[in-house]
């Protein structure tokens, strides 16, 4: 986006929040692609795009679960495969 | 090595310990100790470079470094000593003459490695792998919105350097400006040189290892489908109960279903040594995990038989976060009697292994697919995963094999009783 550097609109906060809490649950569980999270598409299948195995993908659930407050089940893992859906997902439970 | 320090009680030498089964040679590629330092009990004194990764190994004696025994990057034997101490007294200081095992002093020609000795000195069950370097690396744990990330890579800033002030200490874009162009300088001045193997060296030496197994091993290669409908539902049921902590993956159940068949056949649990296989007692399930940088580690699941599936879990998720972090023990690595490679759901459909010497046995797992299953007369769609086995054919037959493969089917097939 053109994004005017000097004035972010405050009400943007949350969002970059809940994405800033994502990529940062990433990186935390595969600190090698932490170069790469910056130029991520928001909306590619993010397990897929940075080859996360299952025991990856368990490890971020678990973080963003508990940093979020709100459990994950399994059965919503199918949706849950692009930062915005991980971010929407999140925001509907605050 | 000079006679004098055979009979010279007051000096000890150190000798390269067993970093895991599978190891018997490696070279020192660093020293962490200096000629003349005083060294403690769990000291880190060397990183030695396995066939896997690099390992920081400590001391088990206090001690005064006297002269190291073997230059850096020379491939050395497991019970080489490489480094020569000095016991110390009470005092801190160095002994002349008191201070040793008196029975080494009363015997007239010792072995250079006495046994009592080289065990005290072969457990050194802390040590870690430290690539990434934790302290130091730039890349780790940095917590930053999207925007101060796009800024800082703009103006060429460490996230790693700028203090955060955002939530959870994220870096937001305020603290990139304030970060200013003294953070350039900053940057440059506290990256830290990481030391990291190069992805040719642990080629080199996984190349080496996997050399060996097929020059010395006759394997043999089974194969056999196995449908995962049963424990796929099980897990399902049984995760949804369950806060996402307590949840269980399928890898853990394969290690289980290996263990639980290992113990009963034995014979594909534990070690060829010289001509003859060595049945392992206890079942230590080592797990291939590969690493985004290249190559892999095989740490292990210790007794895997005798711990409960959640308690296999709970150790299989240590076992990751310390592969992809660089922080194995170890113990983790030393002691695997048998091994799993697991392809996961985005692998082939299957994988003929090769065993990691002196093992017996590798189980190998595809991906698991969705495949047309008879039952019965009816032709259903079910969660296939191929299951292999490559064993040494010196300590076991097809036929053996077989059953083990079966033995490893059912369990997975009665997923409660995992």
């Amino acid at each position: 986006m053109n994004t005017d550097a000097t004035l972010p609109d405050p009400a943007d906060h949350p969002v970059v929040d809940t994405v800033a809490m994502i990529l940062s649950a990433i990186a935390d569980v595969a600190p090698e692609l932490e170069p790469e999270l910056g130029d991520l598409d928001h909306d590619i299948d993010l397990w897929t795009e940075l080859q996360l195995d299952s025991m990856d993908h368990l490890a971020v659930m678990t973080r963003l679960a508990t940093q979020s407050g709100r459990d994950i089940p399994e059965r919503d893992y199918p949706h849950l495969t692009t930062v915005n859906a991980l971010r929407d997902y999140l925001r509907a439970a605050e | 090595m000079s006679d004098s320090t055979d009979l010279d009680v007051s000096r000890f030498d150190y000798l390269l310990p067993s970093l895991g089964a599978d190891m018997d040679e490696g070279r020192v590629v660093e020293w962490r100790v200096g000629v003349g330092d005083t060294v403690h009990r769990g000291d880190l004194i060397a990183v030695v470079e396995t066939e896997k990764s690099d390992i920081d190994i400590e001391i088990w004696h206090d001690g005064i470094v006297e002269e190291f025994l073997v230059p850096v990057g020379e491939l050395i034997d497991v019970g080489t000593p490489i480094v020569r101490l000095r016991h110390l007294d009470a005092d801190g200081g160095a002994t002349e003459t008191t201070g040793a095992p008196s029975s080494r002093s009363s015997q007239p020609s010792p072995p250079p490695a006495d046994p009592d000795v080289t065990t005290a000195l072969l457990e050194p069950t802390t040590a870690v792998i430290p690539e990434p370097t934790p302290a130091v690396d730039p890349d780790r744990r940095v917590l930053a919105s999207p925007f101060a990330r796009r800024l800082a890579a703009e103006r060429g800033l460490d996230l790693s350097t700028i203090e955060g002030t955002g939530p959870h200490g994220a870096v937001v874009e305020a603290d990139i400006r304030r970060a200013g162009t003294a953070a350039v300088a900053n940057a440059a001045a506290t990256t830290a040189p990481e030391r990291q193997r190069t992805p040719a060296s642990m080629r080199a030496l996984i190349a080496e290892r996997m050399s060996r197994a097929n020059r010395e091993i006759p394997h043999y290669h089974l194969a056999r489908d196995v449908d995962l409908g049963p424990l796929d539902a099980w897990l399902a049921e049984r995760n949804a109960s369950r806060p996402i902590t307590e949840r269980v993956l399928p890898a853990a159940c394969l290690i289980r279903a290996v263990a639980l068949a290992a113990a009963k056949h034995r014979e594909f649990n534990g070690a060829w040594v010289d001509d003859h296989p060595e049945p392992a007692d206890s079942i230590n399930v080592a797990m291939a995990i590969s690493l985004r940088r290249g190559g892999l580690v095989t740490p292990h699941v210790e007794a895997a038989d005798r711990h409960s599936l959640d308690e296999v879990m709970e150790r299989l998720n240590e076992l990751v976060a310390a592969a992809r972090s660089g922080t194995l023990r170890a113990s983790w690595m030393t002691g695997s009697t048998i091994t799993i490679t697991h392809l996961g759901d985005t692998g082939a459909d299957l994988v003929h292994g090769v065993i990691s010497p002196p093992q017996l046995a590798l189980v190998g797992f595809g991906r698991s697919r969705l495949r047309p299953w008879v039952i019965e007369d009816l032709v259903t769609i079910r969660p296939i995963v191929t299951a292999t086995l490559a064993a040494d054919h010196r300590a076991t037959d097809g036929a053996d094999g077989s059953r083990f493969l079966a033995t490893i089917a059912h369990h997975l097939e009665h997923p409660e009783d995992l």
